[in-house]
């Protein structure tokens, strides 16, 4: 029965593939799957075989049937009307499988590819990473205060002579004076993002967390040129209506130094409870040191450059209408969270 | 670091006719953020964030002189209505007083300056000084106390008080701890000090103050106190620092030490002191005052090696004149005495030190907001070879929308891995992974019964140890599936390696909870190509047939029967397995023309040599 089965199928397969017109195409419907048709036939038999062969039959019929339903469905000559299924359009769908990717990887597909716009280069170093290139070499010598408030992670390892210990990168701006030795010559670009530790965790801090840091290093780059990239990327990320400012401020490895603001997006501007008088910090961003640009083999009196560093999370939940109010709700993967997304 | 500035207290020092809000939104554009105005009764309070940079402004004083050169850009009247630094010093100070005998680590203490003053009454405050207090948030003690709080929250240079007759033979000696030393500070807490801290002895030899931290009790002043000595000094800041850290005894005194204080404040601040007592104490000033100074209050100055009009407007971008440029820095207390030569006042001197330092000074004051706006020109930088944040990317996308929700988990794991941290802050997170599936196992167990069935993806770094050498970053990929079908998840790495054009031969682990498969990215992405070879598309159809085998557990090892019957067996698909049964789709091809049954038949006959069917 078996192998009358499996003839069956072939020459019906072979029939279907060589027919020529819809005509045909409706006779070997007809003539195999009609009601008094080859198949009917053969299911008669089926009863009347032992228990177990006949599940093993019925199943081989049943892939048989299927398997000339769909050739005889996908034969050019179908008639597409006589197929369709579900008639009632108020019927929902059927979906495919949905599904998810995690908000930062929206946020940081977002954002590199705002910056690639304007020809910078998408680099990645490494996260756990020398004293030298984390600190260091970015005017924060051993002894400067400004370390203390960045808390740091150390690896338990040996100390190298020139490089130091190892630390969990606390921020990507351990990418500048690599970026520096890798490109050697201007021009830079470079937009490293990245995963970053600190030993905080709070509503507003995780352990890891993320940051993008730009890198420009030319000649005759000026304080005009960082504002006009933040506010490409002020008004491509959070969109026309927020604007941005630059504040003073310190940071070691630029001079001069600045916070950057957006305006609130719940009062765009005019002062509200959740903002400061109409503005929401963003982040650091500067003139590269002079010191940074030595580190990294550049001369200082040829090239000047900006850079500017911040969180991805941070930066994402001020997009209008995220909502998120505990910063640790991305990395709880909760999958009744992820799947909001 | 913050400070809190009454309205009414800066406009002791300020003439204006800015109002609060107009000096909030001045002041944090172009100087220190005032990030709230608070209104208390009738008064207004700055509430400031200084940068560490600036320690001359953690005072009202030094908020005045900012205001005074930030307020009139934005069109308003701003001037000093007195200047503590320009009232001249009316001290008669010399290097030896007869009330006290001081040894001194020159090192260490960069100047030191004391008055006493005799027949001080220790009482109440004035109201006017008990309410400035309270409204920077200080509470009131007695007249002596509250007279230091107050001049260093006006003048930012912090003041001590000794009870001069508790001081043993009115001796001191100022010099470094030795590690274990102990000593008792004014909020009675008992300090086993790690060594190295600048400390005073007395005659006794007991120690008597832990030098710009907070003084000890044992020589405080209390309501009996007759005689005070009025004690101001500048310390050397990095033992500031590491006494303090160590210690974890913050004291504002000590945020402001260790920031390097100017030895030119200390004076002005001691002749307000001695006002001050006079005035609330009744208590007067031995005509001598100490002084001590260690290090050199030459003027300092700034020399450029390119003139400073176009250093200026190349890192400003725009054309300023060298008397715009000029005038600016004189509105900040600086002298412009040439292109090449800038004197810089003493309250800067320790902030501003190399060239770039005056762009800030003068882009901030212009403005940052009244600059231009604009792009880069110029060449565009070389682009790098690196696609991995493409396959990445294509991963990702081809994943999600094949149904698998990313994960994003900790770097940092409980399992040891050869890689520990230092100082981890949690006992769950003090390794660096060499793998993901302890993570995901764990994500799977915190998940289970959410929903239906879970399907989880992550790309992420595993940290592998390397001798002398950073750990080797590897960035790996792991598939996490609930549901039991093993071929189900090996379906999707196929596919995934038919997107990337590679072969990739997953390994599935079984767990209790679900199926995990962790892939190395590395070899896959170095091989990953999108370039497909075309293959041309022949006009002879292939004769596909379905056969049914018998299956003993190796599917592999059938189909390799299978393909080497005959080279015109083109692909072998399995459609059904049901128990020990295959139904397998053999496909048959010859490009250059069309088969018949009579060129299958003998390879039929030669299928059923090597194989079983059914």
């Amino acid at each position: 029965m078996r192998e009358i089965l499996q003839n069956l199928k072939n020459e019906a397969l072979a029939q279907i593939i060589q027919c020529a017109d819809q005509e045909e195409l409706e006779r070997l419907r007809i003539h195999y799957l009609g009601k008094s048709g080859q198949l009917a036939q053969l299911a008669k038999g089926i009863p009347s075989l032992e228990k177990e062969e006949r599940i093993e039959i019925g199943k081989t019929f049943n892939d048989v049937k299927f398997a000339i339903t769909e050739a005889l469905n996908s034969s050019k000559f179908v008639n597409h009307k006589s197929l369709i299924i579900n008639q009632d359009p108020s019927l929902p769908g059927i979906r495919p499988p949905q599904g998810h990717l995690h908000p930062v990887t929206h946020a940081i597909g977002e954002i590199s590819s705002i910056f690639e716009k304007i020809g910078f280069v998408r680099v990645r170093y490494p996260e756990a990473d020398w004293d030298w290139y984390s600190f260091e070499s970015l005017n924060m010598s051993k002894t400067h205060p400004a370390r203390d408030d960045i808390e740091t992670f150390f690896v338990d390892t040996p100390e190298d002579k020139k490089m130091g210990k190892i630390v969990l990168t606390p921020h990507t701006s351990n990418g500048q004076v690599r970026e520096m030795e890798r490109v050697k010559t201007p021009p830079i670009r470079m937009v490293n993002i990245g995963k970053c530790y600190r030993r905080q965790s709070d509503v507003s801090h995780t352990v890891m967390f993320h940051q993008f840091e730009g890198l420009v290093v030319d000649q005759d780059i000026t304080i005009t040129h960082l504002k006009g990239t933040i506010d490409h990327f002020v008004k491509q990320f959070f969109g026309p209506k927020r604007q941005s400012r630059l504040r003073p401020y310190h940071f070691q490895f630029t001079e001069p130094s600045f916070e950057v603001d957006v305006t609130c997006d719940i009062c765009l501007g005019k002062g509200c409870k959740l903002c400061k008088e109409g503005w929401l910090e963003l982040g650091g961003a500067g003139m590269v040191h002079p010191n940074v640009l030595r580190a990294g083999k550049i001369n200082p009196t040829k090239y000047t450059g900006f850079a500017f560093g911040w969180g991805v999370e941070r930066t994402y939940m001020m997009k209008s209408g995220l909502k998120i109010d505990d910063l640790r709700l991305l990395y709880g993967n909760d999958i009744r969270f992820l799947n909001q997304f | 670091m913050q400070i809190l500035i009454p309205d009414s207290w800066l406009r002791d020092y300020l003439e204006t006719n800015a109002t609060p809000k107009q000096i909030q939104h001045a002041l944090s554009l172009c100087g220190p953020s005032v990030e709230r105005l608070h209104k208390k009764g009738d008064e207004y309070i700055y509430d400031i964030e200084v940068t560490t940079n600036r320690v001359d402004m953690m005072s009202v004083v030094g908020i005045a002189f900012e205001c005074v050169a930030i307020l009139p850009r934005f069109g308003y009247k701003a001037s000093l209505k007195k200047d503590p630094y320009l009232e001249k010093v009316n001290l008669s100070t010399s290097k030896k007083v007869n009330y006290l005998n001081v040894t001194l680590d020159k090192a260490i203490c960069y100047r030191f300056s004391t008055a006493l003053i005799r027949d001080v009454k220790v009482g109440k405050s004035p109201d006017w000084l008990v309410k400035r207090l309270e409204l920077v948030g200080m509470r009131g003690l007695n007249n002596v106390v509250d007279i230091s709080n107050y001049l260093m929250h006006e003048l930012g240079q912090p003041i001590h008080t000794f009870d001069y007759d508790k001081i043993v033979g009115h001796k001191m000696i100022v010099r470094q701890s030795r590690k274990g030393e102990k000593l008792t500070t004014l909020d009675s807490k008992v300090h086993s000090l790690p060594g190295g801290d600048i400390v005073i002895e007395d005659g006794s030899g007991k120690l008597i103050d832990l030098c710009g931290i907070m003084g000890g009790l044992n020589s405080a002043v209390d309501d009996h106190t007759q005689n005070v000595l009025l004690f101001v000094q500048t310390y050397e800041p990095t033992h500031i620092r590491k006494t303090s850290m160590a210690l974890a005894h913050r004291t504002s005194a000590a945020e402001l030490f260790e920031k390097n204080l100017p030895t030119e404040n200390v004076l002005p601040t001691l002749q307000s002191g001695i006002k001050l007592f006079s005035q609330t104490t009744g208590g007067q000033a031995d005509k001598s005052v100490l002084d001590i100074l260690n290090v050199s209050e030459k003027v300092t100055t700034l020399k450029l090696a390119s003139p400073l009009t176009g250093f200026i407007n190349s890192r400003l971008g725009i054309n300023l004149t060298f008397a715009e440029i000029a005038n600016i820095l004189k509105s900040l207390e600086f002298v412009v005495k040439s292109e090449q030569v800038v004197e810089i006042p003493w309250a800067r001197k320790l902030d501003i030190t190399i060239p770039e330092d005056l762009v800030e000074e003068v882009a901030r004051i212009y403005g940052y907001h009244n600059l231009p706006t604009q792009l880069m020109s110029g060449n565009l930088p070389t682009l790098l070879n690196d696609t991995t944040f493409y396959w990445e990317a294509k991963i990702k996308s081809a994943l999600s929308h094949w149904g698998f929700t990313e994960m994003y988990t900790y770097s940092l794991v409980d399992q040891d891995s050869g890689l520990k941290l230092k100082n981890p802050l949690s006992s769950e997170w003090t390794y660096l992974r060499t793998s993901l599936v302890p993570s995901h196992l764990k994500i799977v167990s915190e998940n289970l019964g959410k929903v239906e069935e879970l399907r989880l993806f992550e790309i992420a770094n595993v940290y592998l140890p390397k001798k002398g050498d950073l750990p080797h970053e590897e960035l790996h990929l792991i598939l996490t599936s609930t549901n039991p079908d093993l071929s189900r998840l090996k379906g999707y790495v196929e596919a995934l390696a038919s997107e990337l054009g590679v072969l990739i031969s997953p390994e599935i682990q079984v767990h209790p909870t679900a199926l995990v498969c962790e892939i190395n990215l590395e070899p896959v992405l170095a091989k990953a190509t999108s370039i497909k070879t075309y293959i041309p598309i022949s006009q002879y159809p292939p004769i596909i047939e379905d056969v049914n085998v018998n299956y003993s557990g190796n599917y592999a090892d059938i189909v390799s029967k299978i393909k080497k019957v005959s080279p015109l067996i083109k692909s072998v698909e399995l459609i059904d397995k049901y128990e020990n049964k295959l139904t397998l789709r053999i496909t048959y091809h010859d490009p250059k023309k069309q088969l018949s049954s009579l060129d299958i038949s003998p390879i039929r006959e030669e299928l059923l040599k090597v194989m079983p069917l059914s």
